[in-house]
């Protein structure tokens, strides 16, 4: 009687020796292997696997040594510096150390729980799909200690795998329905998440050549959609900073930074229809805080904020890739009166002085501070200078080069007067300092220019070759103006692309052999778009679900968004699973293997169970129901009589049988 | 157990009992008697365990790390735990829901041994897993069940005298599935533990019985222990071996004193011994007894079992010794009066 079935007294000593606890342990070290130090990973895995393998093998003394060892190592590397990085990869140290001594359950359910943080962490790391799977595999694993901890079960079984799934399973709806309605609000604070400064792409200053560099390479910066018509290619300046501190041979940001508002909130329910055409920006991680927009841009998203003079910026550095939505108005077009102008607004000093649009270094390139004192002399207009200044860049036959020849140390004089070859940062650099020597103000922008249209989609895939440097300069009488240099000398820069521009020198993608090779095969090219539309689908409803985007789904699906709505949609969803639970645990008892009349009889026998007449553990159906002679009222005693008389007519007939197998 | 006890004045002729131990006799006192419990909705309970709470607060941590850096992915994995969590609610009461939980027949066992009470488990359509049940704070004891096949449940008690014990109330609780939500239920089971006398050897000088006496003082200033020569049908854990391997032949210890054969085993035997001690003695001399595949028969101070052999009625003599003198007592009024 009930041979396979266990009783075990509690308080023995249990081993924790799974394969699962080393498992979730090792395979950790995959995930964490981008955020960890090289050392860390080798630690952790070798004391794992020398722990699975020779479980005793670690003792006490021993394994205070390799905490010593595992702590002062790791304060030696990090110091005292806290970001989210340090403390993931210390917690990931520590749980592993702890695995060392798994004493009691206690112990084991911290060292599942702190996984389980981590696992959480390095998603702030890692977003690929890969990685996902990865910590969805983790995840598993983690529960399927707990599980193991908490069934009773000595033997780990494929039963309790495929139990796990279930549970998995009945969860999903719940997961999607939260992950689409759950309220996205923004950061409530923030603690500096990496440690180690490697960024890749645009930095904060410009020398002449730093662009030249940048266009080397073809990695993704940024993904835009447009809501509506996608303005024309000469059109899209991607703003992203103002470099408004001169030193006679670097652009740079001033050190000192105004902040003003936090403007840009984007409120509950607010109806985006309204807000006429916006576009969405998908960055990729450069890890810093600002952003590219268009100009005459405002920000639809929680976490970007505006600053100083039209840019854009986000609470924490770009780690992962960031989601964003703008709504823009184009700018007005000034070409009839200045070649290549636009007025742009929004883009004022507000809190900072005006003075520093005028800083330049007091001395240096004389000649070209006499050429621009005997300009202004002749020109008075500020207009008027600019637009000969601008036509003295396509009339003095300058040429646009990814390898201009090295300047010395009056640069500017050596380029304008002597060289006049040279890339977007030369032309934008001394037109600016031109400006500021005739008392204009002006400054140099850095950002991206154009963009390249994903065939069959609606985005635009800006590249680390669009980088492009160009000036804004406030006229009086107009106010700030964008003009742009690079497009005198070489136009189809601007209206078609970086390749075409140098389509003659044959410097496109020079220094980047693997790239000019996945730029020269059709078949390549088309394969890294559709990778790329893949991974932009990921990233758009994935990683970068927004609150926007919540509103989009929530107005599509169940019309207008409120927040009781949102609560009806989460009871709904917990009835709906709670009612296939129950239907799933009705279904197993059914689906047993029973014929049809044991069925029919055990459904009986519940409903005179619930009325109070139960039958006992190992009682055959006859001694129930003799029992129940007296007990039941006789109507229904009758009625189970007459059960009872079929179920052992159908059962001891073998009529049963045969239909069964047949 | 806990020592904040509230006294009022009604309660002075009684023992004083702790607040918590008063409220746990009255809850127990109007608990619903049964032999047998099929669990339901009614009466399972289910709650979040501690490492249940202690999840809540990772799921925050993740929470408001998700809100801070914007990570949709963190999100996802709040959300997955988090419903798991809610799933592991049902999986939880599923796990109880339609368990029969029946008293099976006693079981006796002398004092001063691990006393229990036994308990018969059955779910006819499901796995159960990882049950643990208890009386009152004794220890537990796990169990885990395949669908259709009965278990048979030690439950233990702290129990060392001797008497016949009627269940205090019966905790099944479960962890299953993820040890985050504890569900549980109480049945006042109408169980039994018997605790027979712990057996004692009597010793020749404390034996008074008639018939036995002349054989008794036979041996009386005798060594206990007497060494003779081998016969047939000695076992071999008599032999002498120390003995055996100097040289000699081959010699068994020899228990000095045999129990006289006699049909009735009575109270009166023992005149000097205290009531508890008699018991025991005589508890000693029903299993050498049934042991030996004798007749016998008990005779106790109102208690009289006639003569008989086999296993059945030796557990009635047992039984009839442990109950000796004691009203069926609750182990729970019991555990309070030992304080």
């Amino acid at each position: 009687m009930g041979g396979e079935n266990r009783a075990e007294r509690s308080g023995e000593i249990r081993q924790y020796d799974w394969p699962q606890i080393y498992m979730l342990a090792l395979i950790q070290v995959l995930g964490l292997w981008s955020i960890a130090p090289l050392w860390m990973c080798l630690f952790v895995a070798l004391i794992t696997t020398a722990k699975w393998l020779f479980p005793n093998a670690i003792g006490g003394g021993l394994r205070l040594m390799l905490t010593l060892a595992g702590g002062a190592w790791f304060l030696l590397y990090f110091g005292f510096n806290f970001t989210v990085e340090i403390a993931a990869v210390f917690l990931w140290l520590a749980a592993s150390l702890k695995l060392l001594e798994i004493k009691s359950d206690k112990d084991l359910k911290l060292f599942v729980y702190v996984m389980l943080y981590v696992s959480a962490v390095s998603m702030l790391f890692e977003q690929s799909i890969l990685h996902v799977l990865l910590q969805l595999l983790l995840v598993m694993l983690a529960l399927s200690v707990l599980l193991r901890l908490h069934s009773g079960q000595v033997r780990w079984t494929f039963t309790q795998w495929r139990s796990l799934c279930s549970v998995l399973l009945f969860a999903l709806p719940l997961v999607i329905v939260l992950f689409v309605f759950f309220p996205r609000i923004g950061p409530l604070w923030t603690i500096p998440v990496k440690a180690s400064s490697a960024t890749t792409g645009m930095s904060d200053s410009m020398s002449p050549g730093d662009i030249a560099n940048l266009v080397n390479s073809d990695e993704r910066v940024f993904r835009a959609s447009f809501s509506g018509q996608r303005p024309v290619q000469s059109a899209l300046y991607w703003r992203g900073l103002v470099l408004d501190r001169f030193d006679g041979r670097r652009w740079s940001r001033h050190p000192k930074r105004f902040v003003y508002g936090s403007k840009g909130r984007y409120d509950l329910g607010q109806n985006l229809e309204a807000a006429g055409d916006f576009y969405q920006v998908l960055l990729e991680p450069h890890n810093r805080l600002w952003l590219y927009a268009l100009e005459g841009s405002e920000s639809m998203s929680t976490h970007v904020k505006r600053k100083d003079m039209g840019q854009f910026e986000l609470a924490v550095e770009a780690i992962q890739p960031v989601n964003y939505r703008m709504s823009y108005q184009s700018p007005e077009f000034l070409g009839r009166t200045i070649p290549t102008a636009y007025l742009v607004s929004g883009v004022d000093r507000s809190t900072s002085p005006s003075e520093r649009d005028l800083q330049v270094p007091v001395s240096g390139n004389p000649e070209t501070r006499r050429y621009m004192a005997d300009l202004r002399k002749r020109l008075p207009s500020d207009q008027a200078l600019l637009t000969h200044l601008l036509r003295e860049f396509r009339n003095k036959a300058f040429s646009y080069s990814l390898q201009p020849p090295v300047l010395g140390e009056h640069f500017v004089d050596e380029f304008l007067f002597a060289s006049r070859t040279g890339f977007c940062s030369h032309f934008a650099g001394s037109l600016a300092y031109m400006l500021r020597l005739a008392d204009i103000p002006a400054r140099v922008i850095v950002g991206y220019q154009g963009g390249e249209a994903v065939e069959g989609e609606s985005y635009l895939l800006v590249r680390e070759y669009d980088a492009h440097a160009w000036v804004e300069a406030y006229i009086s009488g107009l106010g700030w103006v964008r003009v742009d240099p690079t497009a005198m000398v070489a136009p189809n820069r601007i209206e078609q692309n970086l390749e075409r521009a140098v389509a003659q020198e044959g410097t496109f993608l020079k220094d980047n052999l693997a790239a000019q090779w996945r730029h020269g095969f059709t078949a390549l090219t088309w394969l890294s778009l559709k990778m790329d539309k893949l991974n932009y689908q990921w990233q758009k409803w994935v990683i970068n679900y927004s609150q926007a985007d919540q509103y989009g789904v929530f107005r599509k699906l169940l019309g207008e968004y409120s927040l009781m709505r949102v609560a009806l949609v989460f009871v709904s969803v917990f009835v709906l699973i709670s009612i296939l639970l129950l239907l799933r645990g009705w279904l197993k008892a059914e689906g047993r293997n029973l014929s049809g009349s044991q069925k029919r009889y055990l459904r009986w026998l519940a409903l005179f169970s619930v009325l109070g007449y139960p039958r006992k553990i190992g009682e055959s159906p006859r001694a129930y129901v003799n029992r129940m002679a007296e007990k039941m009222p006789p109507r229904l005693y009758r009625f189970a009589l007459k059960e009872t008389d079929q179920l052992e007519q159908r059962e001891y007939s073998g009529d049963e049988q045969r239909i069964r197998q047949g | 157990m806990v020592n904040s006890s509230v006294q009022t004045a009604g309660q002075s002729k009684r023992r004083s009992y702790s607040l918590s131990q008063r409220v746990s006799l009255w809850i127990s006192e109007r608990a619903r008697r049964a032999a047998q419990f099929t669990l339901t909705q009614k009466n399972i309970y289910i709650f979040p365990s501690a490492s249940g709470f202690g999840f809540a607060a990772l799921l925050l941590l993740m929470l408001v790390t998700a809100i801070n850096y914007q990570s949709s992915l963190v999100y996802m994995l709040t959300f997955l735990l988090g419903a798991i969590f809610f799933v592991s609610i049902w999986l939880c009461f599923l796990n109880l829901r339609g368990l029969q939980v029946e008293s099976a027949d006693s079981q006796g066992v002398f004092a001063g041994n691990a006393a229990f009470f036994r308990v018969r488990l059955l779910h006819a359509q499901q796995h159960v897993y990882g049950l643990q049940l208890a009386v009152r704070a004794n220890g537990c004891v796990k169990a885990s069940l395949e669908p259709g096949k009965v278990a048979l449940v030690d439950v233990p008690v702290d129990l060392n005298k001797r008497g016949r014990y009627r269940s205090d109330r019966l905790l099944i609780e479960t962890y299953y599935p993820f040890g985050l939500i504890r569900g549980w239920t109480w049945l006042k089971l109408d169980a039994d533990c018997l605790i027979y006398p712990a057996p004692i050897a009597p010793p020749e000088d404390a034996y008074m019985g008639g018939e036995g006496a002349s054989a008794a003082s036979q041996q009386k200033g005798g060594d206990r222990d007497v060494l003779r020569g081998f016969q047939a049908g000695d076992t071999l854990a008599r032999v002498h071996w120390k003995k055996f391997a100097s040289g000699d032949q081959l010699v068994v210890r020899d228990q000095g004193f045999v129990m006289p054969e006699r049909l009735w085993l009575k109270w009166e035997d023992f005149p000097e011994a205290d009531a508890e001690l008699r018991l025991s003695y005589l508890c000693d001399l029903v299993l050498s007894r049934q042991a030996a595949g004798e007749d016998f028969g008990l005779e106790l101070p109102g208690r009289r079992i006639s003569p008989h052999h086999g296993r059945k009625h030796a557990s009635e003599c047992l039984a009839a010794l442990a109950e000796y003198g004691k009203p069926v007592s609750d182990p729970a009024v019991v555990s309070f009066e030992l304080e």
